[in-house]
């Protein structure tokens, strides 16, 4: 009976899924550059292992933290318990001592093992400046430690926009402990990391004022969009319904770096992290690579400053993973873990937990290795040269559209438009493409460049790219 | 022989009209009234506990035995059929018969309270009506499609296969009787469901995707309709619970989707040999509250904001199923009983509005809560080496204002369940005061 009523849960939920308005079921293509591999990691038997915090330390030993509240290590394929107890943790930082820095709901924790018997005693308050209310989407994420000691996270909101206390917040913590929340409009920023150059870039959900999820650079003294935290914010006089139009939190609030179309690119965006490598993982050096929960793929971001400022794109590098993807990490071999977990909110893949990795074995993929901004249009350049034969400017398939800010959860594509290349020009090498074509600064705009050839005859696995336009030259 | 045969039917005989008259004096109504009768639970309760908790559980909840207060029996369940498993047993299924281990009187009891801890619906039926549109409100005898019993007695809200219709349910149903309690649906969302408490209207509260209406102590006939008309496909399938009306916990599920959702929220923590610390959403305790349990089957919570150890309970630690399933709403349940519960608290008292900076603990045997109060820092370790007691030892670890005195505020518990005491301290004003100045280390125990 119970199996009976189980499986007819499962249908339910699915058929709910499929009636989603953003197309569930819209990735299905699948994504793999050559050259690279999934393998899945097994994790302990018959352990809840639903991974929300992932990092490496510098003698390539793996930490991770799961939803359960445990802390775990891999070192040499074999998993030993850490700490546990913990209340539903969503980031984990080795820091430079070797202690275990892990945010869950209530607080951000120290975990140091003082016998050096593999397993944490001390469990150290670091920081709790924010209110918990034992509400189920008061998350916790991060920490990133920037060049300076202080210790970065972001706090979601609560369950329709929240109670206070610094919900849609971000942090830092002082090397002595002194926290201070110091920007806010944040939504459900799941995801935090910290570029090598010092520059803190987070994700946050679509929902409520998130017409499609975005990344946007932390800066102090900023707002993000979501103003449910404005009357938090310094200088606020009162209720932010009674002080501010739509149309003035419009301008007031923080322009996305880099737009992540709602099914195409991205539902659930996870931490983003940074391929320094050195090579190891194959020629997509130093862009930010981010997992994603609901569509269960990797995408990759391309970031370029116009005018002093970030802007960029992003375009689908891997898909097909079993579970929902919110952490990722690269190690000192130059792999890329994944940590996994789809329970509460769906996946595309099936398992509800797990631990991938993404390993390259050396096979120069053909893909689109970057994208840049010209005066006339974009520069797009391979990672292979391109057969002559197959660039023109018809093979070029370009839209443009922008999405409401509103209080509506989600946004369809507004004033959705096709825009015609007038011409493209190859590069002497092959390995890159100009394209001319109009440019509105405000727009996303999708390159569809699926049809190109390699000169080895292959075909790219990820043939649209997701460039978000805020400035032009 | 002859006198051998005779003899073994006269015993045959004998234990026919023993079990007979056993029947005989005792009926559904009888046991049903036995059941109202606070003395005779409360007996029925103690022999219950000694005889049939190991395999039932406590609470009734069912383990290798089945579940004695949901709506499903499968072997019965009237109160004579309850009675007679009793005295028969399930050989083969390792349940012994009680009808010569104890008095008759004794197995009328344990009915009595299995009875009186009933939830949920008895003899529970259905009327599908079909309509003709979404926009069809007219409800007539005629549009009935199929009814029928439903014998586990749960609202299942898949039995209907068509586009319009409207399902309504109705047998009589067990709420608490010691406490508010509320019909409860979840996940649905602009769905028109209406509720009849023996024949009236109740009156629905509705939030995010809940419905609720207030239940009435014990027996009441309960009718609930479901229309579908606009509703979408994910909400014809409510998870309905009853919940208590101030922290609203899930107390039993009353719908099958809620029942899948209740067996998917098992997951129990205990302390088997080793002290373990939870730190999650808990039933009845406050944000911040960190769980402890020990082997010994006695557990606590300091809670990290006030530097209070704001609950005592005896058992197992926790099930933090409701509290890691699904989205993670709501609270672990603890697998005991409570001693005392915030508000109720054992907290150290330095001045009004005082500071309460949580440390650290470390988990080295019993888990050492450090923390500080307006600067003065202070160490708390739990000893729960002595059978029915528990004392917490404070050791004064810093005192740079130079604080003399300490008091603590105790949780008010009746004297009789709990004592609280101390060898340093003075009580004043119900509360325990120390002179840290002599004492450096002082302690509190508690007794049950």
């Amino acid at each position: 009976m119970f199996t009976k009523k189980f499986n007819n849960l499962f249908s339910f939920i699915c058929v709910c899924a499929l009636t989603w308005p953003a197309g569930v079921g819209a990735a299905k293509s699948v994504y793999k550059p050559d050259g690279y591999q999934i393998q899945t990691v097994q994790t302990p038997a018959n352990i809840r292992f639903h991974i929300t915090g992932l990092d490496s330390d510098n003698k390539g030993d793996l930490y991770v933290a799961t939803r359960i509240g445990d802390v775990w290590r891999y070192r040499q394929q074999t998993w030993s318990k850490f700490a546990s107890g913990l209340h539903e943790p969503t980031g984990l930082l080795v820091d430079d001592d070797g202690s275990i820095l892990v945010a869950h709901k209530p607080q951000l924790t120290r975990l140091v093992d003082i016998d050096n018997d593999g397993i944490a005693e001390d469990y150290i308050h670091v920081a709790s400046g924010w209110e918990f209310h034992n509400d189920y989407h008061e998350f916790n994420f991060g920490p990133v430690k920037d060049k300076q000691g202080y210790l970065h996270g972001t706090l979601n909101l609560g369950f329709q926009g929240g109670y206070g206390g610094y919900r849609g917040f971000a942090y830092k913590v002082s090397p002595s402990g002194e926290f201070t929340p110091y920007s806010w409009g944040l939504r459900s920023p799941a995801g935090i990391g910290i570029h090598p150059n010092g520059d803190i870039f987070y994700s946050d959900n679509q929902g409520s004022w998130v017409g499609t999820s975005k990344i946007h650079l932390l800066e102090e003294g900023k707002f993000y969009g979501t103003p449910n935290s404005l009357n938090e914010a310094p200088g606020a006089k009162g209720r932010w319904q009674d002080q501010y139009t739509v149309a003035e939190l419009d301008q007031m609030r923080e322009t996305p770096v880099v737009l992540l179309p709602h099914g195409e690119i991205a539902k659930s965006p996870g931490n983003p992290e940074w391929d320094f490598t050195g090579g190891a993982f194959g020629p997509f050096k130093g862009q930010m690579f981010m997992p994603d929960l609901t569509m269960s793929n990797i995408f990759r971001v391309m970031l370029e400053k116009v005018n002093g400022q970030y802007q960029g794109a992003a375009i689908t590098f891997m898909n097909g993973f079993q579970s929902g993807n919110i952490r990722a990490e690269f190690d000192t071999q130059g792999q890329l873990w994944v940590g996994q977990t789809a329970r509460g909110w769906g996946a595309e893949g099936n398992k509800p937990f797990g631990l991938q990795k993404v390993v390259w074995d050396g096979t120069n993929p053909f893909e689109l290795l970057d994208i840049k901004l010209t005066k006339t249009g974009f520069k797009l350049s391979f990672t292979e040269a391109l057969d002559a034969a197959s660039v023109n400017a018809a093979q070029f398939k370009v839209q443009q559209w922008h999405y409401h800010y509103h209080n509506k959860y989600g946004s369809d594509k507004v004033a959705l438009k096709d825009i015609k290349v007038a011409s493209v020009s190859l590069a002497s090498d092959n390995k890159s493409v100009q394209i001319k074509l109009p440019l509105t600064a405000g727009k996303v705009m999708a390159i569809d460049f699926a049809q190109l050839k390699s000169q080895s005859g292959r075909k790219v696995s990820s043939g649209k790219v997701f460039y978000t336009l805020n400035q032009t030259y | 022989m002859g006198k051998l045969r005779c003899s073994i039917r006269l015993i045959a005989s004998l234990a026919i009209f023993l079990v007979c008259s056993a029947f005989a004096h005792s009926s559904d109504e009888e046991l049903n009234a036995l059941s109202l009768k606070p003395d005779v639970n409360k007996k029925g309760q103690s022999l219950y506990l000694s005889f049939c908790a190991g395999c039932h559980k406590k609470d009734l909840s069912g383990a290798v035995g089945f579940n004695l207060k949901d709506g499903e029996w499968i072997h019965g369940d009237k109160p004579t059929d309850i009675l007679r498993n009793l005295q028969n047993g399930f050989s083969s299924a390792g349940m012994p018969g009680f009808k010569n281990a104890i008095s008759l009187a004794d197995q009328k009891a344990i009915v009595a309270y299995i009875l009186s801890k009933r939830e949920g619906f008895e003899q529970l039926t259905y009327q599908l009506y079909q309509l003709d549109s979404d926009d069809d409100y007219k409800i007539e005898s005629k549009d009935i499609v199929a009814s029928g019993r439903l014998k586990n007695n749960y609202l299942d809200f898949e039995l209907p296969e068509i586009k319009h219709y409207m399902i309504e349910f109705s047998g009589q149903f067990h709420a608490p009787k010691d406490q508010p309690s509320f019909l409860y649906a979840e996940k649905a969302a602009g769905v028109r469901l209406e509720l009849l408490v023996n024949g009236k209207a109740a009156k629905v509260s509705k939030y995010a995707d809940v419905q609720r209406w207030p239940l009435l102590p014990g027996k009441q006939a309960l009718t609930l309709r479901f229309y579908s008309n606009h509703a979408k496909a994910w909400v014809r399938n409510p998870a309905v619970y009853v919940t208590n009306a101030k922290d609203k916990i899930k107390l039993f599920p009353v719908s099958l989707r809620a029942l899948a959702q209740s067996k998917d929220a098992t997951f129990e923590v205990k302390a088997e040999s080793a002290y373990l610390v939870e730190q999650k959403k808990i039933i009845n305790l406050p944000p911040y509250s960190i769980a402890v349990g020990a082997p010994q089957k006695v557990n606590f919570s300091f809670n990290s904001r006030s530097c209070a150890v704001n609950a005592l309970w005896l058992g197992d630690l926790l099930n933090i199923g409701p509290n890691i399933g699904g989205r993670g709403k709501d609270g672990s349940i603890p697998l005991g009983d409570w001693l005392y519960h915030s508000p109720q608290v054992l907290q150290p008292k330095i001045a009004d509005g005082q500071v309460c900076q949580f440390i650290k603990y470390r988990l080295q045997g019993s888990p050492e809560f450090y923390f500080s109060l307006n600067g003065l820092q202070l160490k708390l370790v739990a000893d729960t080496q002595v059978a029915e007691q528990i004392t917490f030892n404070y050791f004064v670890l810093a005192n740079p204002q130079e604080v003399t005195q300490l008091s603590f505020e105790l949780p008010k518990v009746q004297a009789n369940k709990l004592s609280v005491s101390s060898q340093e301290a003075v009580l004043t004003n119900e509360r325990l005061q120390f002179d840290i100045n002599k004492h450096a280390k002082f302690s509190i125990n508690m007794a049950w």
